[in-house]
């Protein structure tokens, strides 16, 4: 007898349905990312990163035989492992009998972490990362790991001495020789990537996130494989951004790094008088000294300007942050008002202008009586009615002397000075939740040279870094990061691209800038035509 | 004319959706009857067909080699099948957007028709259960779908051989099920005079 007797005919799926299904199926294949990458390698990584966080929080119990799966040593539980579905597609076969051990490390305090590796029949790998890449098809693969003492004698679980967070994974650019971390203060850390030969032909790493890379500030930006002389290969930022999810959720940051507030911007302290190196202007006005001083009725600054004040030239201005607070007002420190001297044919009759914030810039002021201005061959001054700066209950603020040219002499370099006539203190800052300003400009560039990248950042409390791209195309050719470091909003800033040889013509940067407490301005293009 | 499953696929593989939809239209009926036959039920397998375009569409970026795009949706549809409840899981919510069945007029009929195929099929699935898996899978694709040796061993990721071999198995496995015993022997005997 056979079964084939039973079977009934084929059917047509009602058309109505057939063209409902073909549909949906057009409405479905919308909504799926068309460049996600390796999805089950994303799912088993969230679920590890769950379980790592689970294994840190001793009330659920699981305790060392769990603890001990991905970093015991014994091939029957590695085996075992391989031979339990690590995450791949069904009618595959890993080979588990021919796992090895491809990294391990020794980790003071918690002991060795190994990273296992089991060829799949038919080409690819799976590895304890854990990951699988039936098709080789990721040149960068990287996951996070976090890792502790699980017993239930452990003192406290979420004690961060106890956690450990790894990078596990592999890559399979043949000339990838060390893991690059890059960190949010510009540090980069590099540790060396192990081959393993046929039939598996990849590199494999594992490398700890330090603790004192775990504070806001100093995290991990991405992972890149770089070659023997640092040739940035492939790159990784799903990691970083894990290792920012899980720290969310449940991960302590270790004692002795736990948040610290921003630290207020750059200031010098002056009772009425402060004073700025000579010979820092790249413009001809160099400010070297400045002076407040107040009545009930007046506000009268005055600059001292080396080598004379030319006016035709360049202008001068002050900028006050009345509040001070770097976070209100414009984005030029935060400063609410400027009183600025624009030279011209005639600048020994000009008059001083006044502006007022105005979003994250200013806008001129009419006034009936305008602000008094003084030019002598070594000082400009400016002084302004008290009452046009508003009402005020402290008698401190924080100045900002600056000449305006296209590079600008600033009094102090970066930041205010914090003017405090009657011996005061600054006011608390609450925390920072305005993002830098951002703008970028089309820049030029030759071929072997380096080409300046230029753009213009203003943040209140003046420390920014900055993550710039560069393509052609869509080709993403170059990613800088710039350090945190003082940023001045009178100037325009740039950064520096050694362009290769053989890069020529019309290319495309983007620049996204990042303040000292996290906060991320919108993303700016610009061309950068390189002859 | 329409181009050929290749053509459509290395289409799709450059993320042509309206290259893929065609492929759907033209394979839509084969692998709907292919899920009904692993099910038995005409609904599952509806809803079995579009999870296999889909799951067929997450893994667009493989290579296949020249007139393998049918045997290589059989081998996604005996996954599907074989995995049924983890599938419906992941594409819940993508089912859960299908449009509900309308009333189709003159469906009556049909309707009856097909509560019947899902008796006869039931029956054929009980038989088929007491095969092992890799055997089940051989049968339905060899002689419920009508595949040649080469393209079962490609849907399932098998050499020729095995297909040859599993099939046989199973051949011999089902025919012992089926073979008349004990009283059944002798009835059919007397019936017939021997």
């Amino acid at each position: 007898m056979s079964t084939e007797a039973f079977i009934p005919q084929p059917r047509e799926l009602p058309a109505r349905r057939l063209a409902e299904r073909a549909k949906h199926l057009r409405r479905e294949l919308g909504r799926s990312h068309p460049t996600r990458p390796r999805p089950r390698s994303i799912a088993i990584a969230l679920a590890v990163l769950a379980l790592g966080v689970l294994l840190v929080t001793p009330a659920f119990g699981l305790h060392d035989q769990i603890a001990h799966l991905f970093g015991a040593k014994p091939p029957s539980v590695i085996e075992r492992y391989f031979s339990n579905d690590p995450g791949m597609p069904s009618g595959t076969e890993v080979l588990a009998k021919q796992a090895r051990l491809a990294v391990q490390i020794s980790v003071s305090g918690y002991g060795h972490q190994s990273l296992w590796v089991a060829p799949i029949k038919g080409g690819g790998f799976c590895s304890t990362a854990p990951s699988c890449d039936p098709d080789r098809s990721v040149p960068l693969l990287a996951n996070l790991r976090v890792a502790g003492l699980t017993s239930r004698s452990a003192p406290d679980p979420r004690d961060p001495r106890d956690v450990h967070v790894f990078i596990e994974g592999d890559t399979l650019v043949p000339e990838a020789e060390n893991l690059a971390a890059h960190y949010e203060d510009g540090s980069v850390d590099r540790t060396p990537i192990v081959w393993m030969g046929t039939p598996v032909n990849a590199g494999f790493f594992i490398y700890e996130v330090p603790k004192s890379h775990w504070e806001p500030g100093k995290r991990l930006v991405a992972l890149t494989a770089e070659s023997a002389d640092g040739r940035v290969l492939a790159r990784d930022t799903k990691s970083a951004r894990y290792f920012r999810w899980v720290q969310k959720g449940n991960l302590a940051l270790p004692a002795g790094v736990q948040p610290k507030p921003p630290p207020p911007p750059p200031q010098d302290l002056c009772a009425d008088t402060c004073s700025d190196p000579e010979g820092d202007a790249g413009s001809t006005l160099d400010i070297t000294k400045v002076k407040v001083t107040e009545s009930s009725d007046e506000l009268e600054v005055e600059l001292t300007v080396k080598g004379g004040a030319d006016l035709q030239a360049d202008g001068a201005l002050v900028a006050l942050d009345l509040d001070q607070n770097p976070d209100t007002g414009s984005a030029y420190y935060g400063t609410e008002v400027e009183l600025a001297l624009v030279g011209g044919d005639n600048a020994r009759e000009a008059e001083p202008v006044l502006y007022k914030a105005h979003g994250w810039d200013f806008r001129a002021v009419s006034l009936r009586q305008p602000p008094g201005g003084l030019l002598e061959p070594d000082v400009v001054g400016f002084s302004i009615p008290r009452k046009l700066l508003g009402p005020d209950s402290e008698p401190g603020f924080d100045l900002v002397a600056a000449s305006s040219a296209n590079h600008p002499d600033t009094a102090p370099d970066v930041g205010t000075y914090e003017i405090e006539p009657t011996g005061g203190t600054h006011p608390p800052l609450g925390p920072d939740r305005r993002p830098p300003k951002l703008f970028a400009f089309d820049s030029l560039g030759t071929h072997g040279k380096d080409a300046k990248l230029e753009y213009w950042v203003l943040e209140g409390r003046g420390r920014t870094r900055q993550v710039i791209h560069i393509y052609r195309g869509q080709r993403l050719l170059k990613t800088i990061w710039t350090p945190l470091a003082g940023a001045n909003p009178f100037a325009t800033a740039d950064t520096l691209w050694s362009v290769p040889q053989n890069v020529r013509g019309r290319l495309r940067f983007s620049v996204r800038s990042f303040d000292a407490a996290g906060n991320k301005s919108p993303v700016a293009w610009a061309s950068l035509v390189v002859r | 004319m329409q181009p050929d499953d290749s053509v459509l696929w290395e289409r799709t593989r450059a993320g042509d959706a309206d290259a893929f939809t065609a492929l759907f239209e033209r394979h839509a009926t084969t692998i709907y009857n292919f899920c009904f036959r692993r099910v038995g039920d005409w609904g599952v397998a509806e809803d079995l067909l579009s999870i296999v375009f889909l799951e067929a569409w997450r893994h667009r970026r493989k290579q296949l080699p020249p007139g393998k795009v049918l045997p290589w949706l059989y081998g996604i549809a005996t996954n599907v099948v074989r995995n049924r409840r983890r599938s419906e899981r992941r594409y819940r919510a993508a089912l859960a957007r299908v449009p509900l069945p309308r009333p189709e007029l003159d469906f009556r009929d049909e309707a009856i028709d097909r509560i019947h195929d899902e008796r006869r099929m039931a029956l054929a699935l009980e038989l088929l259960a007491a095969l092992p898996r890799q055997q089940q899978d051989v049968v339905v694709l060899c002689e419920w779908s009508e595949l040649s040796y080469e393209d079962v061993a490609f849907a399932l990721g098998v050499p020729v051989g095995t297909v040859r071999s599993r099939l046989s198995r199973a051949r011999q496995a089902l025919a012992e099920l089926a073979a008349p015993t004990g009283h059944e022997q002798a009835e059919v005997a007397k019936e017939t005079g021997r």
